[in-house]
């Protein structure tokens, strides 16, 4: 491919004396640096420090321009467009081989106009991804239920700026409390339309309902026929009455939470299909109790299945010695998050949402 | 109990389409089992839990076995969480399953 016919977009002054710039190959240039010359842009002389090829579609020129190479339109730039703004770099030239010339002028108008117009949509979909955020922490408890004797806390940290995860106190008419951990499948927009629609069938059906296994087999066949192809929900449902430290629970593949009590760590074990995945699942239900001075911990998966630099999984065995090791109580999530810090190292970014709850039985 | 094999990439990304075309070629001609190889496996996200239930909806519909072998730990513990080892059972070694599917 010759470089022969340029289009310039803007702001490209042609600088000093030139040198002869050409490009070898069947259209698809390969990445990397490429050389330095001179090329005409819009009829003018311009030399060039460093032409760069970025994944054989686009080139940056003097590490600051960016052209689309064998392209008929500006539509397939979109991308490269989108990837200037981003980087806060300018859209200077666009190359077009061949076919479909079109005039320097009406060229540099409709990329003003497209940059222009992805600026407003960038704009637009921040304005409405904050107001989501807002929408879904409504969801989400306002306060910790008051419980005489128990110390109730909870992390919540979606990954992006709404997530899948969510939980919930409901409370009861005879005094027990509802706790509701879940996770949906993936993050982001999808996971928390999904998590949305949940969290209102799950709060809608509690009032009536005391049985755990019942709730989450209600919930599975309200959720099937809707839930798009591959999603699921994972839910853990406890019910616990808070003076005789009595706890209900049904779990539809949610991971299993950790007890601390005097004698060790035990896990709450119940399982089940996570909802929405196959119809008419029924959920069998356990029970456990809570002693005075005794802790337990809910978590979703973003804890368990962070990854270190190497690539190592933080793991269910290290969270159960964080549990083993703590204090309990409101603690417990300090820690937590401090151990995952350490773990994962500075430069991590976050993988997927993030829930703890946990509560504890004051002492006798 | 032999077959195609297929690989699928470590980072998930074309996993669906990528499970879905293997499991044509793999599920068709009359083959009775299926067996997902999960060896040297580090990471699956939900998503992956997702294609898993949807390749299990697919394969009791055309009354076939889906075995695996090769899952770590922690994928154990998830499949019994989520109630997945009921339907696919897991095994250490490709030849405990081949042994199992040829079981009468």
């Amino acid at each position: 491919v010759a470089v022969e016919d340029v289009f310039a977009a803007k702001a490209l002054e042609p600088r000093g004396h030139t040198h002869d710039l050409a490009f070898e190959g069947d259209g698809v240039l390969p990445p990397g640096v490429v050389g330095s010359g001179r090329t005409a842009v819009a009829g003018e002389d311009l030399e060039v420090d460093q032409v760069q090829v970025v994944g054989g579609r686009g080139m940056v020129l003097g590490g600051e321009l960016v052209f689309g190479a064998g392209l008929g339109a500006l539509g397939p730039l979109v991308p490269v467009l989108n990837k200037i703004v981003l980087d806060g770099s300018l859209l200077v030239a666009v190359l077009l081989f061949g076919d479909a010339m079109r005039s320097h002028r009406a060229l540099m108008a409709e990329a003003a106009d497209r940059l222009r117009r992805a600026e407003e949509d960038r704009e637009r979909e921040a304005r409405e991804l904050s107001a989501a955020r807002v929408i879904q922490q409504q969801l989400l408890p306002k306060e910790m239920p008051s419980l005489p004797r128990w110390r109730v806390a909870a992390y919540y940290q979606p990954a992006r700026a709404v997530g899948g995860d969510f939980y919930d106190f409901l409370e009861m008419p005879d005094g027990q409390v509802a706790i509701v951990t879940g996770d949906v499948t993936d993050k982001g927009i999808p996971a928390a339309l999904v998590m949305a629609t949940t969290h209102s069938i799950l709060r809608g059906d509690a009032p009536g309902l005391v049985s755990p296994g019942e709730v989450l087999e209600r919930a599975n066949d309200r959720l099937y026929p809707d839930i798009p192809a591959l999603m699921f929900v994972t839910c853990l449902y406890t019910v616990l009455d808070p003076a005789s430290g009595r706890l209900r629970y049904a779990n539809a593949g949610h991971n299993l939470p950790y007890v601390a009590t005097a004698d060790g760590i035990t896990e709450l074990r119940a399982t089940g299909m996570p909802l929405g995945a196959l119809p008419g699942i029924t959920y069998e239900e356990k029970e456990g109790h809570l002693d005075f001075g005794d802790s337990i911990l809910l978590h979703s998966d973003g804890l368990v299945e962070a990854h270190d630099p190497s690539g190592e999984m933080f793991g269910f065995p290290r969270l159960k010695k964080v549990v083993e090791n703590s204090g309990g109580g409101e603690h417990l999530i300090d820690e937590c998050l401090a151990e995952l810090k350490a773990f994962v190292g500075r430069d991590w970014e976050q993988e997927d949402d993030i829930t703890l709850v946990t509560l504890q039985r004051d002492r006798r | 109990v032999s077959g195609p094999r297929h690989w699928f990439g470590a980072d998930g990304k074309g996993g669906k389409d990528a499970c879905r075309d293997a499991y044509s070629q793999a599920g068709a001609g009359g083959t009775h089992v299926i067996i997902l190889n999960f060896e040297g496996l580090e990471y699956m996200n939900s998503s992956g839990i997702g294609l898993l239930v949807t390749l299990l909806i697919r394969v009791n519909r055309e009354r076939q076995k889906l075995l695996t072998y090769g899952l770590s730990e922690h994928y154990r513990n998830i499949f019994q969480i989520t109630r997945l080892d009921d339907a696919i059972a897991s095994y250490d070694s490709e030849e405990k399953d081949v042994r199992t599917a040829k079981a009468p």
